[in-house]
């Protein structure tokens, strides 16, 4: 009936045969299977969909017990005193733990990441003398089922004496009321970067536009809440934890450093992920509260979050407040960027500096920016803590550009295709150094791509619906629009990943890796490279991943890093096996190497077909004097890989009611080497529409008293399937510099544009009606719409009912 | 998120249901669709001793009609009174409500009368009622009575019914034949509670070509729906133009007190009141007027 109208490929970009682009992602082998490319749907979804996958909650031990958590129900107090005990007679209970039952555990957690920048505020897994937020665990109970476990927090009193709150940027950068006191101010630390001559250049720009910008504060929700399994498996003295994470082998890490346990003796399984999105990192209480308890008590320990626990206690993003200007000439080009920002940390900083400073190197776009001069401030505040949220200061960088962008064209009568047009990186400027510089200190200079050329194919695609849907609403009364934007999805940077090839017996092969899937669908992608590069059928390459007892290295799946980094390292890996089984075989038939023919399985002498093996064959041999046929790989991609993309959209919307409907919603996107393109549309489209959400939906509210407002799916709004617009992509395919393979991330790349697309788009259908506005802060809601028709001076009968 | 621990019974018969609320009354609450209950007791903003679950009653799951109503029974699911062949020919505008309500699951499970004395001031079908007229049914062991929906909504999810009453059935009261109808909404997303809804019923003069009753009810702008007779007044008897219905629509807010919330200020849903207003009874006369040539 409706809505993905599948992905247009840009011919003439990638040829598909011999010379792919950029010799370095060429394919290195004559192979006779071609995988990597291939739009193939997931062969993760026949178990997912009938309902035969396992996840933490799926999980069940015998003599289990169930994990409760007593959660702050204020902003911001001291804790006077906890009283357990009537909980403690409560029916089917176990035990009620506080912070002094924790001994030499509660003391603060480690950061998610590295991070030297500034001295973070780590939380401890129970609040021993302070609240922080609404949703902070102050006691834990255990007991026989969850029902019962919930019976008993109801009765656990805890005497609060309630402090002054502090909810609002500004004023807790004032430190009127200080959050965490040792520290002396709610400024936990900043950063500032200059470009070229940074905030003195805007002496020459001919116009200078100063706007404050807000970015609302909203919530990941993936479809699976957190959730722990921990044992302890005293026979081999193995602590087994079961996990909903996007990285097994960092969660590792954060259990061995609290607990203190050799790491051989810790053994964390992300079984099946229902989604992270960013916010299944980093150490949480709950993690390390049920491995404790497990450990200490020698019973399995279950803890599974619910929804609420998601909207208390699960790390939200995005709040941000940013002071910026912009100078440009007569002519729309960018003269300077200025932007001094409040990133809002909530309580603690899980994710140390991540968001704040993925938001400053973000704020050049992919436009020239010959000056630019960024800061921030990481401000505590009485709200859940704040860690990345897909994109992770991506959207909020080109956020700030991109607005300010409408707002100089409008400045200057300029339309705002064109002020983009005048600001692209031209494709000779490539590779362009943006004078901004990773966290790992490479500089960011963006490697491929052809801007003006991607944008301008969005423009044709875009302008005549423009005119058509315009008459057809008119008549309706309603008004139309259209929102461009454009972005570079810096991706992958720092780190690396690890992929282990086994051969069996069988002529298949196992790929082990650490960088397990939330939903992006690993197990068919990288089976793809791996049957590639082997040279085998794809149905004989079966991915497992998210167990650290199965490869001892890895890193996990965030910042859109994983085809880049496991991709390279399984083709590496699969690389080297097939050289492994050639040699072999060649010792076997008693023939060079060079003189053996891969195909389809089998390997024979080239000219000699009856002289062959299979691939299974070539196994056994090896079997015959080695425990096991692997070989592994570990990819580190020098930089990062930088993915151009152009997003339209038009609006239709009612002025009557401020209701707004998208129409027509068209991504341009550079993915460099895609390998599923099938996969890449699904991850660009559905983080397209968490955008959406953010830029007319979702906002986390507090009151002035700290109080979250909208904890459940009734009054947190996410965008629902008949609230989406069709979605068209055009593809670019510009193979990155970076990595052998040339693939680039994408992950995030839908999510980049979205909100400021929809927020101009928005402003266009008013300025059709008659009505200037300039929307500052995500949401745009119908209310927001309202009042600026009100402001516009606009009377609602010039809206036609 | 796990409901607190509460007795569970079942009843067979209504006697017996009864007898179970004449025994715990407060204490009790009563289970038939669950789309609400479940939710609250989860998140335990409900506490209930008791539940007595009366999905397993006899003879509550028609539709039916009865003189001048269309009477729907407890256990009646949105999905059913939906796609109900009655309700479409006596009372049209209930199909068409019903598919504002929530999504599809939720009306499978969902009951009709459920929906009318959770009482929620933004629900679609305590505004339709509240718009037709009609009356609610409830038994107790003291006895039986019925409460109009002017009578029964007494504020935010309060309503006349007493602690050992159950509503066994709601009657709509039908329209004359040829009427016009409307349920005009606006919700955040498809599905959402509405942040301002209105009915409008009008019965039409065709010898006259004037209105000859109009009927106009507006939810989601205070503790329970409204019904604007005052309002609309100046329509009855007359030739509906566009700007004497406009003129109706702009007077709607005087009879209204709505809230500043969440989703929408006291302002805007005031707005909203009167635009959504203009549109039903546009679209009710529309209808009304279309009837009349049909029938011609």
């Amino acid at each position: 009936m409706k809505r993905f109208r599948g992905s247009v490929d840009k011919p003439g970009l990638w040829p598909r045969k011999g010379g792919r682009l950029s010799g370095r992602g060429a394919c290195r082998f004559a192979t006779q299977v071609e995988y990597i490319g291939q739009r193939r749907t997931r062969v993760e979804d026949a178990r997912l969909v009938q309902g035969q996958g396992r996840y933490v909650s799926d999980v069940a031990w015998p003599g289990q017990l169930v994990m409760a958590v007593v959660r702050s129900t204020h902003a911001h107090a001291r804790i006077r005193a906890i009283d357990g005990s009537e909980a403690l007679r409560s029916r089917g209970v176990f035990g009620v733990y506080t912070a002094r039952d924790l001994g030499g555990l509660n003391r603060p957690m480690p950061m998610g990441i590295v991070d030297t920048s500034f001295e973070p505020a780590l939380q401890t897994p129970l609040a021993a003398d302070k609240v922080r937020y609404v949703g902070e665990p102050v006691a834990v109970v255990l007991a026989e089922d969850r029902y019962l476990a919930e019976d008993a927090v109801e009765k656990v009193r805890v005497d609060y004496e309630p402090l002054e709150p502090v909810i609002d940027l500004d004023e807790a950068a004032a430190d009127r009321v200080l959050i965490h006191e040792a520290r002396g101010s709610n400024v936990l630390g900043g950063f500032e970067h200059t470009v070229g001559a940074g905030e003195a250049a805007l002496a020459t720009a001919d116009l200078v536009v100063e706007e404050v910008l807000r970015i609302g504060r909203v919530s990941g929700q993936p479809m699976e809440p957190r959730g722990v399994v921990a044992r302890y498996d005293a026979e081999q003295g193995v602590l087994e934890v079961y996990l909903g994470t996007q990285s097994a082998h960092g969660a590792k890490g954060h259990l061995v450093a609290m607990l203190g346990l050799p790491p051989e003796k810790v053994r964390v399984i992300a079984p099946d992920v229902g989604g992270g999105f960013g916010v299944k990192m980093g150490a949480y209480p709950e993690d390390i509260l049920a491995a404790y308890l497990a450990l200490t008590l020698g019973r399995p320990v279950k803890w599974a979050g619910d929804r609420l626990e998601e909207f208390l206690a699960t790390n939200q993003e995005r709040e941000a407040l940013h002071r910026v200007k912009l100078g440009v000439q007569r002519d729309g080009r960018i003269v300077a960027l200025v932007d001094r920002f409040l990133q809002d940390c909530g309580a603690y900083t899980p994710m140390g500096s991540l968001i704040a400073h993925t938001t400053a190197i973000n704020l050049a776009g992919a436009y020239r920016v010959p000056n630019l001069y960024v800061s921030y401030q990481l401000v505590a505040t009485n709200k859940v803590p704040v860690g990345p949220y897909r994109g992770a200061g991506r959207p909020q960088g080109h956020f700030v550009i991109e607005r300010m962008l409408d707002r100089a064209a409008d400045r200057l009568g300029l339309s705002r295709i064109e002020i983009r047009r005048r600001n692209l990186i031209p494709p000779e400027a490539m590779p362009y150094d943006t004078g901004l510089v990773l966290r790992t200190g490479d500089p960011i200079a963006y490697d491929t791509g052809n801007f003006p050329e991607g944008f301008e194919s969005l423009v044709a695609a875009l302008e005549p619906r423009l005119e058509e849907r315009r008459r057809a609403a008119g008549r309706q009364g309603r008004w139309v629009g259209l929102g461009v934007a454009n972005y570079v999805e810096i991706s992958a940077a720092g780190g690396f990943e690890g992929a282990i090839v086994e051969a069996r017996p069988d002529g298949t092969f196992l790929v082990f890796t650490g960088a397990a899937a939330q939903g992006q669908g690993h197990r068919t992608t990288l089976a793809q490279v791996v049957a590639e590069r082997l040279g085998v059928p794809f149905e004989s390459v079966t991915v497992v991943e998210g167990d650290t007892a199965l490869i001892a290295r890895g890193v996990g799946t965030f910042s859109s890093r994983t085809m880049v980094m496991a991709g390279n390292a399984a083709s590496q890996a699969a690389t080297a096996m097939r050289q492994e089984l050639l040699a072999a075989a060649a010792k076997e038939l008693e023939v060079a190497v060079e003189d053996l023919e891969w195909e389809a399985g089998r390997i024979r002498v080239r000219g000699v077909p009856a002289s062959a093996l299979t691939v299974g064959e070539v196994v056994q041999r090896l079997l015959q004097s080695q425990e096991r046929v692997r070989t592994e790989a570990y990819f580190s991609a020098k930089g990062a890989t930088y993915g151009f993309g152009s997003h339209g959209v038009i609006v239709e919307v009612d002025p009557a009611t401020g209701g707004v409907s998208l129409r027509d919603y068209v991504m341009v996107h550079d993915g460099g080497q895609v390998i599923n393109p099938l996969l890449a549309d699904g991850q660009i489209i559905g983080a397209a529409v968490q955008g959406i959400g953010t830029a007319l939906y979702e906002e986390i509210r507090y009151d002035p008293q700290g109080q979250p407002l909208n904890t459940t799916y009734l009054d947190y709004l996410l965008p629902g399937s008949a609230e989406m617009p069709e979605f068209e992509l055009i593809h670019q395919r510009y193979a990155a510099t970076n990595n052998p393979e040339g693939f680039k991330g994408l992950g995030e790349a839908g999510i980049i544009p979205s909100m400021a697309v929809v927020l101009s788009a928005v402003e266009d259908a008013l300025a059709a009606g008659g009505v200037p506005a300039f929307f500052a802060a995500t949401p745009v809601t119908p209310e927001a719409i309202f009042a600026a028709m009100n402001q516009g001076g606009v009377s609602h009968e010039a809206a036609s009912v | 998120m796990k409901p607190p621990a509460f007795e569970y019974y079942c009843p067979e018969t209504l006697d017996e249901a009864l007898g179970l609320l004449a025994q715990y009354g407060a204490e009790a609450k009563v289970l038939a669709g669950g789309q609400s209950l479940m939710p609250m007791l989860n998140m335990r903003l409900s506490h209930p001793g008791v539940v007595i679950d009366i999905n397993r009653l006899p003879d509550l799951n028609r539709v039916t009609v009865e003189g001048t109503s269309l009477q729907v029974g407890a256990l009646v699911r949105h999905a059913e009174l939906e796609h109900s062949a009655l309700a479409a020919t006596h009372c049209p505008i209930l199909p068409a409500a019903e598919r504002l309500v929530a999504h599809l699951a939720i009306r499978q499970r969902g009951t009709v009368v459920g929906s009318l004395v959770h009482a929620d001031p933004a629900a679609e079908l305590p505004l339709v009622w509240l718009t037709l007229g009609g009356e609610l049914e409830v038994r107790s062991t003291r006895g039986s009575r019925t409460i109009a929906p002017e009578a029964f909504y007494l504020g935010y999810f309060m309503t006349d019914l007493a602690p050992d009453e159950l509503a066994v059935a709601v009657r709509f009261e039908r329209p004359a034949a040829g009427h016009g109808w409307a349920i005009e909404e606006f919700a955040r997303r498809s599905g959402d509670f509405a942040l301002c809804a209105a009915a409008a019923v009008v019965e039409w003069d065709a010898a006259r070509g004037v209105v000859q009753g109009v009927r106009l009810g507006l939810g989601g702008v205070g503790g329970a729906p409204v019904r604007l007779d005052q309002a609309v007044a100046p329509l009855v008897g007359a030739v509906p133009e566009a700007e004497l219905v406009r003129e109706v629509a702009r007077g709607v807010g005087q009879y209204l007190d709505p809230p500043d919330d969440l989703h929408a200020s006291r302002a805007f849903r005031l707005h909203l009141a009167e635009v959504l207003s203009e549109r039903a009874l546009r679209a009710a006369v529309r209808r009304a007027q279309a009837k009349e040539v049909q029938g011609a």
